[in-house]
């Protein structure tokens, strides 16, 4: 597997994140509906995440490890989504 | 490496042990803080009503905690891209990235502190005040746990170690997006 570049080009991950979590700052306080506002912060949150994960796992090395440490994250994220769905529809309402 | 009957293992020796380790660790981790989020979302859920989050905690703060984050991941990067071309600078690196998270274990206690004396919200004032302080305390004591392996890697800033540093440090910084979203942003509803 390819090595990612220098410490050169290493900042920008960091910055496309940080550019996610200003928008998500600005969308928190942004005069918009509930719904809306939910949906963009996980929106962005998920690319935030996406793009650490994708830089972290840069350095595994191999793709079967890659797979070893993306199992568990998936298993993980599906399983709190449907439990939270759930938990909300037994209490008569989607978000809360 | 060789498997059963001294044969070649298949790619096997182009992961180091190390790696490996911290992928099974990461894995084992990552359900870890799932519990932990799923326990807030679960609490929060079947809650009869749950404290906004924009007038209980200070928003700013907790962006300038994570803005520290990301920019010690971004120095993390520079020392793994210097560790991997041999350069002097990987060291250096390594202690901004270490400075940088001790400055977020600091900021994360003033924090506490403010919380828990200012406006008196100790662990057992509510659910939500139990269920911030064990989830943002279980993330910091990550964070205390990954200054101490920077500082360790930084004393002979080696490549391999540098690696699993990295990858440990990335995911303690990806897993901050998530809390910070979850329990910092994410507003209260009307409904209840």
């Amino acid at each position: 597997m390819a090595e990612p570049a220098g410490p050169g080009r290493s900042w920008l991950p960091a910055l496309a994140v940080a550019g996610c979590i200003a928008i998500e700052l600005a969308m928190a306080t942004a005069p918009v509906g509930f719904a809306v506002r939910v949906a963009a912060l996980l929106a962005l949150a998920s690319t935030a995440v996406a793009l650490s994960l994708r830089q972290a796992l840069g350095g595994l090395a191999s793709r079967a490890l890659r797979l070893a440490v993306m199992g568990p994250v998936v298993f993980s994220i599906v399983l709190t989504v449907v439990l939270t769905l759930d938990a909300c529809a037994r209490r008569g309402g989607l978000l809360r | 490496m060789t498997g059963p009957g001294g044969l070649p293992l298949a790619g096997a020796a182009a992961v180091p042990p190390g790696r490996i380790g911290m992928a099974i660790f990461l894995g084992s981790d990552v359900m870890g803080f799932s519990g932990l989020l799923l326990a807030y979302a679960l609490l929060r859920a079947q809650a009869p009503a749950w404290p906004d989050p924009a007038l209980r905690f200070d928003r700013l703060l907790a962006a300038v905690l994570t803005a520290l984050l990301l920019a010690s991941s971004a120095t993390m990067s520079a020392a793994l891209g210097a560790g991997r071309a041999g350069g002097p600078a990987a060291r250096r690196w390594l202690l901004a990235t270490a400075a940088l998270g001790a400055a977020f274990v600091v900021g994360q206690t003033v924090e506490f502190g403010a919380l828990a004396t200012r406006h008196h919200l100790g662990l057992a004032a509510d659910q939500a005040a139990s269920i911030f302080y064990v989830v943002t305390g279980f993330h910091g004591l990550h964070v205390v746990v990954g200054v101490v392996l920077l500082l360790a890697a930084a004393r002979h800033p080696a490549r391999e170690p540098l690696e699993v540093v990295s990858l440990y440090w990335q995911f303690v910084d990806l897993i901050w997006l998530v809390i910070f979203t979850v329990v910092y942003l994410l507003p209260v509803g009307t409904r209840g």
